[in-house]
């Protein structure tokens, strides 16, 4: 397993970290049950970066999981790790969605440039048993790979469209601090070095050096239609055409109109609100709630406490009494006293 | 366990005419966004072209007026209920149009496969 690891999670975290923590089957169930205890659930995801390594887990919490949960669930796993008893047992299970990595046909650029140590033919193999298994398959990929091409891009969006997956998600390269692409970059004249100039998103730009402007606007583009071309794979010829245009608000619109309708209604077992629908479609045609993240819808103004104004005028009565309380004993012990306690001590 | 092939054929042209509607949906959320934004453009060179930078908008008065001192204060926040209705509805920002946002992100709320 410990082969599977990229040697830049090494560097951060040292040699001496544990490498794979495996909650038990029965901790797990039992903690999305006490989690579907506070409210209605639809959909259990789990976002760990590899959901399953080994057969005999997964039986033992699957039929814990059937018996005791029975919802549909997404999960992330490599794809070259799967054998045909996983596939059936995540499919047995219920599991809905997986959210595979292709990354990149080109198993060069996988291997040295990407550290994922896979082999292609295994990762393909995989892809193939989980879709003939009946999963829905989100397959992440990364454009514009440094020591890659277009022509690279191209052969990864082929892949996925060879592939079939239901949802072809695609990010540009970007190098973030730390992580051994940077590295690599930096090293081979692929990147500046200058971090501050990262933008908070990585589907709208890269900052990666490309050999020229058009190639760098050609794969920009192509990022925009790279998931609705795998979906639609006829669309191919004429994106190769359309990607030369300059940027613009349709290749955009394409995109993010893409990602909604393909979630909304393949990828996730879960139903929208109408607010949630309302929102999602607004954003398309660029309009938003807000930047922050972090921003939550407020609670139900039912939900607030809420005091009326007798009991609030009693509190603050009683209040006021301990504060006065306290500042009479505070006095008092010095007036008692008679002297300071510094100087009787004198 | 295998799933049928006519289910995964199905659900294969199911996902190219989804995807097909889905440009469509694009083509109208392209031509809004781009006339909004020049829209804004033009009516951004007109308000400069006329010297009128616009009147600085006053400041709303609080619903329940100054408070006086910090009792004062602890009364208007916490007393009545319906404050706290009104503190619960201006929460979060208001829709608004953003291009520079519309470049960014997904449009699914929680980013849920990220």
């Amino acid at each position: 397993m410990q082969l599977l690891l990229q040697s830049s999670l090494v560097e951060h975290y040292g040699a001496s970290w544990k490498k794979v923590r495996i909650r038990s089957p029965e901790k797990v169930v039992e903690e999305i049950a006490r989690t579907r205890s506070f409210g209605p659930l639809q959909v259990v995801g789990f976002r760990e970066s590899i959901f399953v390594y080994d057969a005999r887990w997964l039986r033992v919490f699957g039929e814990l999981y059937r018996r005791e949960i029975g919802l549909p669930y997404y999960c992330h796993l490599r794809a070259d790790m799967m054998t045909e008893e996983m596939v059936d047992l995540l499919a047995w299970s219920g599991c809905h969605t997986v959210n595979v990595g292709i990354e990149t046909a080109n198993e060069r650029l996988a291997n040295e440039v990407l550290h994922r140590q896979i082999k292609q033919a295994r990762l393909v193999a995989g892809i193939r048993m989980l879709k003939a298994a009946g999963i829905v398959v989100f397959a992440d990929n990364i454009l514009g790979i440094p020591g890659g091409t277009l022509e690279d891009d191209y052969a990864t969006l082929q892949l996925n469209i060879d592939l079939d997956v239901d949802y072809a998600a695609a990010t540009l390269c970007t190098p973030y601090p730390g992580t051994g692409i940077a590295k690599y970059a930096i090293e081979h004249g692929h990147f500046h070095g200058d971090f501050d100039l990262i933008d908070d998103s990585y589907y709208t730009e890269s900052v990666l050096t490309f050999p020229d402007a058009k190639t760098k606007r050609m794969t920009e583009n192509l990022h925009k239609w790279f998931a609705v071309t795998a979906a639609l794979p006829q669309l191919f010829p004429l994106v190769k055409k359309l990607i030369e245009l300059p940027p613009n608000d349709f290749f955009y619109a394409v995109f993010r109109s893409w990602y909604l309708v393909c979630h909304m209604t393949d990828v996730m077992p879960r139903r929208p609100d109408l607010a949630q629908l309302k929102e999602s479609l607004l954003s398309v045609f660029g309009v938003y709630r807000g930047l922050d993240p972090n921003w939550h819808s407020p609670p139900r103004p039912e939900w607030l406490p809420t005091v009326d104004a007798n009991t609030l005028a009693t509190a603050e009565r009683a209040l006021t009494d301990v504060r006065m309380l306290v500042r009479r004993e505070r006095e008092g012990a010095v007036l008692d006293a008679g002297v300071h306690p510094a100087m009787e001590v004198r | 366990m295998f799933a049928k092939k006519s289910v995964v054929a199905r659900r294969r042209l199911a996902r190219r005419l989804k995807a097909a509607a889905s440009i469509g949906l694009a083509v109208a959320a392209g031509t809004f966004v781009a006339c909004k934004q020049k829209a804004d453009e033009i009516m951004k060179a007109l308000d400069d072209a006329r010297g009128d930078v616009g009147e600085p908008e006053a400041a709303a008065p609080p619903a329940s007026g100054p408070a006086t001192d910090a009792g004062d204060a602890a009364m208007t926040t916490t007393k009545p209920s319906s404050s706290a209705m009104v503190v619960a509805k201006d929460a979060g920002p208001a829709p608004a149009f953003d291009a520079k946002e519309h470049k960014k992100g997904m449009p699914v709320p929680d980013n849920l496969l990220e």
